[in-house]
């Protein structure tokens, strides 16, 4: 093997890719080489000596014990959210039956569910009936009033009537006054 | 809950809420993260802040874990990801200080911040001397490299897949790493004296 091959080699030397054929040539070489024989020693020496590191025991630490208890509790259990959430999810549900008119009876041994209770459609019926007396009384007023304006037109209809006559009286009365009074003068012009 | 019980079980009980299982879990991993940490940062806070963050991903990322890689294969990438925050904090943590001490930039890395801490007594053995010593030498994303390569044994492909590059970069970086971290004698000798 040439020295030329050597210097590449010595760079694959502490690789796992270099096969066990071509490490033997390069022992080979090297121990019969001493130029190559210090480069290797060179290599070598460095990693010999940090090999030699003896171990530090760690100091003592709390090992992130306090970090994990607290993310336990408040992942993997998970018990303490549930606790704080159950109150706002009774709430919830409450409002939801509420809003849905759930009604639940136990009767017989069976337990019966209903949406929407007897109480209000009861109350729906009563509505309905106000709505439609409702309905009838302001008809009802309505006819009245055509009444009402009816009368109230025949009224003004005698009283213009009442008023003619009145009038036409009066002016008979006026020219009978009139008549009387062209008598008298006559009467006076003729020497009575 | 057993000791020998494997990682994705360890993954499904921690899951369900067990916290035994994400006790195993971490204690099972925290030594190598941490040591990665104290092998990448060069120091035993920054290593801590490290695990921290890593575990803390972990955790918040469990969910996600599908097992279409090894339960480690998964945790180093995490690993990875926090380093190179972390290193991109230090950097701007760096560079806001000396603008703010100087008014001129410095380059902020890592490396910068590797010091040896004379009274941490673990970390103060020779061979971790030398090993912290010589990681200096390299930027990060070589040192990332290195870190994989050596002390968690993955494969260039695992590396490149995990640094999202190729596996010729992965190995070009280890082998740049390891020629700047070539063993100089007087260099050798001196940390061995010290």
């Amino acid at each position: 093997m040439p020295c030329s091959r050597t210097d590449h080699l010595l760079r694959e030397y502490f690789s796992e890719d270099l096969n066990s054929v071509v490490r033997a040539e390069l022992e080979d070489h090297v121990t019969a080489c001493p130029d190559c024989a210090r480069q290797l020693r060179e290599l070598l020496g460095p990693v010999h000596e940090l090999r030699r590191w003896e171990e530090i025991p760690a100091p003592r630490w709390d090992r992130h014990m306090p970090l994990f208890r607290r993310e336990r509790h408040a992942g993997a259990g998970g018990w303490r959210l549930v606790w704080q959430w159950l109150p706002t999810a009774a709430c919830a549900l409450m409002l939801g039956l509420m809003l849905l008119n759930t009604s639940m009876v136990y009767q017989a041994g069976a337990l019966e569910i209903s949406f929407g209770s007897p109480a209000m459609a009861v109350v729906d019926d009563r509505l309905e009936d106000f709505h439609r007396l409702q309905n009838e009384e302001r008809q009802q007023f309505a006819e009245m009033l055509t009444r009402f304006e009816q009368l109230r037109m025949q009224d003004l209809e005698t009283m213009r009537t009442g008023y003619e006559l009145l009038a036409d009286r009066d002016y008979e009365t006026v020219r009978s006054l009139q008549q009387l009074a062209s008598l008298v003068s006559s009467t006076e012009i003729a020497g009575w | 809950m057993r000791v020998s019980d494997s990682d994705e079980k360890l993954v499904t009980a921690a899951l369900q809420g067990s916290g035994r299982a994400w006790r195993r879990l971490v204690q099972r991993y925290e030594g190598r993260i941490y040591n990665l940490g104290y092998r990448l940062t060069g120091n035993g806070e920054d290593a801590m802040d490290l695990t921290q963050e890593v575990f803390l991903g972990v955790f918040r990322n469990l969910r996600r874990f599908r097992g279409d890689a090894s339960f480690r294969t998964w945790l180093f990438r995490i690993a990875h990801n926090k380093a190179v925050d972390l290193n991109r904090r230090n950097k701007l943590q760096s560079l806001m200080g000396s603008l703010d001490e100087a008014g001129e930039f410095a380059a902020g890395e890592l490396s910068a911040r590797v010091e040896f801490e004379p009274d941490h007594g673990l970390a103060e053995r020779e061979c971790n001397r030398l090993a912290l010593e010589l990681l200096r030498r390299i930027p990060l994303e070589q040192r990332l490299v290195v870190e994989l390569k050596i002390y968690q044994s993955l494969t260039f492909e695992e590396i490149a897949r995990m640094q999202e590059i190729s596996v010729n970069t992965a190995k070009t970086r280890f082998y740049t790493a390891l020629k700047k971290m070539r063993l100089i004698p007087e260099e050798e000798n001196a940390l061995f004296e010290n």
